[in-house]
């Protein structure tokens, strides 16, 4: 079977995670916690995890799957049975395995009373990381939403070799009151990491889709010409 | 000595086995699996040219014969191994990666890249076989016992006495396939990618192919084609997939069954005429032997 | 030296190959051989000379063994009366070069290429007996009487014509046996595609028969029929002859070959045929 799902995911936002978009937030405080996903807006699941010391240094959380398992199932990670234990300082990684939908997970710590939101995806803040793959080949404009802050990225267009294409390295990208760098330019599969330092839902639009590899010299952007108002 | 004495030139021998040549062809399909890809074929032949020698060891000799192949058609079956996005380090440490984005495949459940290869015209083989020629006699099956020659000629069932060429060795040379048989493959591997990756747009086509590099050498990685893929595919048909034993019996069969010449028995030598029965004789004690220059075969008169 | 040195195709039959041959055709197409009445044909075991050893098949399937004949005509009977016979081959043995059967001086020693032919003809006239004659009362005849002034006879007699046959009932045939011998050669005929294998009559001797004016007169009416009649009725095909070797197949064509000083060849106690494959593309 191929995943044709990856192939129909056009631009990425950290606030509807999609598939190849990825949260990642760092939680320090032991105790137990509780997410609850959010699809289009509307809650469809809900998981729990611990912070403890014996805890593991990421836990994954698939929230597709975990919607599929409904409200009452625990659906941590791809093994609902596993463990869902996470040391003190550990990322709890939110990432949307398969499906069309659009996610959002707000976590809560502490029980009944004393339950409080430590963390709410639709807006990310500092320390937490998203975390972006675009296959599609063409120019996107990145930006954070709250602050306006915006960058441009350049997909290339995949070129056949001998040797099979192997990921570069991700590249890192600071969004803080400004992104950093401006201007990226990745090869499709290769990985983009948005480490927020200010508040950012980071969203990443395409404008100019590549159905070929670019011809060399050819203006990068296209000029509109407009008849002045009369 | 016989009664009756009948001989045939080593050319006249060519004509007669030539008709029993042309009437041949023969088709087969077989598949096989071979760990990492599975193999099956589709052919159909026939027989053209040949020379015959006759041997004074009372043997018939026949070389050359052109096996033309109307279809040969090979399909393999390869598994596409696994590709898949992410899982790349997100936080590296120079104690190992931190934390780590989960990897999402493209392809599950290793689906079957299936290649098409047309070969026809491009593959050359020759059988030789050496032969005794043997006589039988046939009898009708539906024959009854109470019918006489009348009764049986008028019925289509007459007895027969049969020729048979009967083959001691066959051999099926090597196939020799053409050199473009590689350029054939890349072809064939790319048009079975877009099939089926065909209702993808081209430009995720063109980046699934980038994460395999070169498609022939893909193939070859995981079909273990030397260099020579000619002489991998001339193994894998002949050998693997056992065609040159199809066609030794094939070719075996049909010279078992068919005989390369037969006559009624009794055998007519006055037509009925004006409701007159037909006047037939009977032969006996057929026999046949071979020397340098021709066949020669000897009966009798029966009673 | 092989047998197809000068040819594509080589047939022969010894002598004794081909009076095998002859004694199945006489036993399965015995009518060739025996001509008769109807009432002969109809009780051809007891009236024939020499009833023949006819192959079963020929009267499970009804075949006649006789040839049914009108009886001969009892001359001056104008037509009224007619006598039932039989004639037939009861024999034939063929010799074929070298010679190796005594032949009548008149036949001399038998030639290069050819073959001779022995047979015993059996004949037998249906005589009736005394007896059956006053049954059978002369044809009329109108005795001498005065004819009118105009020279019209006052009885006048029924026209012949309107009048069966009467065959005179005998219930033996008078059987009478000859000697016969023939020389004659092989001829291949017909045309091209289509070839047979013919005999031809050179001489014909009826052994011992008086006086000479009517052996000859026998002799001529023998030759004619063998001529006419018994020869013609033989003829084998070509491909008969090699039994079908590469006959009928696309694009082949069996023609007799020239390149032999004699074909058919009768020599060495064979008849022996020689045929060229043609192959047309």
């Amino acid at each position: 079977m191929i995943n044709t799902e990856i192939f129909m995911q056009i631009g990425l936002d950290s606030g509807a995670l999609t598939l190849l978009g990825a949260v990642a937030h760092p939680v320090h405080e032991p105790g137990p916690y509780r997410g609850v996903v959010l699809r289009d807006g509307e809650e469809v699941a809900d998981f729990g995890f611990v912070v403890a010391e014996e805890g593991r240094t990421q836990l994954d959380v698939d929230v597709a799957k975990v919607a599929g398992a409904g409200r009452t199932g625990c659906g941590c990670c791809t093994d609902p049975s596993a463990d869902p234990h996470l040391r003190p300082g550990g990322v709890l990684l939110v990432h949307v395995g398969s499906g069309r939908g659009a996610y959002a997970v707000v976590v809560s710590a502490g029980e009944g009373d004393a339950r409080r939101v430590v963390f709410d995806s639709r807006q990310l803040e500092k320390g937490d990381l998203f975390t972006a793959t675009v296959l599609r080949p063409g120019r996107y404009t990145v930006t954070n939403t709250v602050n306006r802050a915006r960058a441009e990225l350049e997909v290339r267009y995949p070129e056949r070799r001998r040797e099979p294409l192997r990921a570069a390295e991700p590249v890192q990208v600071r969004a803080g009151d400004r992104f950093d760098p401006e201007r990226l330019a990745v090869q499709p599969t290769q990985g983009q990491v948005y480490a927020v330092e200010t508040s950012a839902r980071v969203v990443i639009e395409l404008v100019e889709p590549y159905d070929a590899a670019p011809v060399e010299g050819a203006p990068r952007f296209r000029l509109v010409a407009r008849r002045p108002a009369e | 000595m016989s009664d009756i004495t009948l001989a045939a030139s080593e050319s006249a021998f060519n004509t007669l086995f030539g008709q029993l040549r042309d009437a041949f062809t023969e088709s087969a399909s077989d598949s096989g699996s071979f760990g990492p890809f599975t193999a099956s074929y589709s052919v159909a032949f026939h027989l053209e040219n040949g020379s015959v020698d006759l041997r004074g060891n009372n043997t018939i000799k026949i070389s050359e014969l052109d096996i033309v192949w109307d279809t040969l058609a090979v399909t393999l079956g390869i598994d596409i191994p696994e590709q898949c996005v992410g899982g790349w380090c997100i936080i590296p440490t120079p104690f190992g990666c931190a934390l780590r984005v989960p990897k999402i495949c493209i392809f599950s459940d290793n689906p079957d890249l299936l290649i098409p290869i047309d070969l026809s015209g491009l593959l050359r083989s020759e059988v030789s076989l050496v032969a005794s020629l043997r006589t039988g006699y046939f009898v009708d099956p539906a024959r009854q016992p109470w019918m006489d020659y009348v009764d049986a000629e008028n019925a289509g069932v007459p007895n027969k006495w049969q020729l048979f060429v009967d083959p001691q060795t066959v051999d099926v040379d090597v196939f020799d396939i053409a050199d473009i048989v590689g350029d054939l493959l890349e072809h064939a591997i790319d048009a079975a990618i877009d099939t089926l990756l065909g209702f993808l747009p081209g430009w995720a086509r063109d980046l699934i192919k980038s994460l395999f590099g070169s498609l022939i050498d893909l193939v070859r990685d995981l079909l273990d084609i030397p260099d020579d893929i000619g002489e991998w595919l001339q193994d894998l048909l002949g050998t693997s997939l056992g065609l040159l034993n199809v066609i030794a019996t094939a070719i075996l069969d049909y010279l078992l069954k068919d005989p390369v010449w037969s006559f009624e028995d009794p055998f007519p030598i006055l037509d009925a005429a004006g409701g007159l029965i037909p006047v037939k004789i009977p032969v006996a004690n057929l026999a046949v032997h071979v020397t340098d220059d021709e066949m020669v075969v000897e009966a009798n008169v029966g009673p | 030296m092989a047998l197809t040195d000068h040819s594509d195709l080589y047939a022969s039959v010894t002598e004794s190959g081909f009076n095998h041959f002859v004694e199945h055709i006489m036993r399965k197409r015995p009518s060739l051989f025996a001509y008769g009445t109807q009432f002969v044909a109809d009780n051809w075991r007891k009236l024939l000379c020499e009833p023949p050893d006819v192959a079963p098949e020929v009267l499970r399937h009804q075949n006649p063994v006789v040839t049914v004949e009108d009886p001969i005509p009892l001359l001056g009977t104008d037509g009224q009366y007619g006598l039932n016979f039989g004639v037939q081959v009861s024999k034939l043995a063929l010799d074929l070069y070298p010679q190796s059967a005594q032949l009548p001086p008149e036949l001399g020693t038998l030639p290069d290429q050819h073959f001779s032919l022995y047979a015993q003809v059996c004949a037998g006239l249906g005589c009736p007996e005394d007896r059956t004659l006053e049954q059978f009362p002369p044809a009329p005849v109108p005795p001498f009487r005065p004819v009118d002034r105009e020279g019209r006879q006052t009885d006048p007699v029924p026209p012949s014509k309107d009048r069966q046959v009467i065959t005179l009932p005998s219930d033996r045939l008078l059987c009478c046996c000859l000697e016969l011998f023939v020389v004659g050669h092989f001829e291949i005929t017909g045309p091209a595609g289509s070839e047979v294998l013919e005999a031809k009559l050179d001489g014909l001797e009826i052994v011992d028969i008086r006086p000479d004016c009517l052996e000859a007169n026998l002799e001529c009416y023998l030759r004619l029929l063998m001529h006419y009649v018994v020869l013609p009725r033989l003829r084998i095909a070509v491909s008969a002859y090699t039994f079908g070797l590469l006959d009928g197949l696309a694009h082949v064509t069996l023609k007799p070959a020239t390149s032999v000083p004699h074909n058919p060849a009768v020599e060495d106690d064979q008849l022996k045929l020689y045929v060229d494959v043609e192959v047309t593309p």
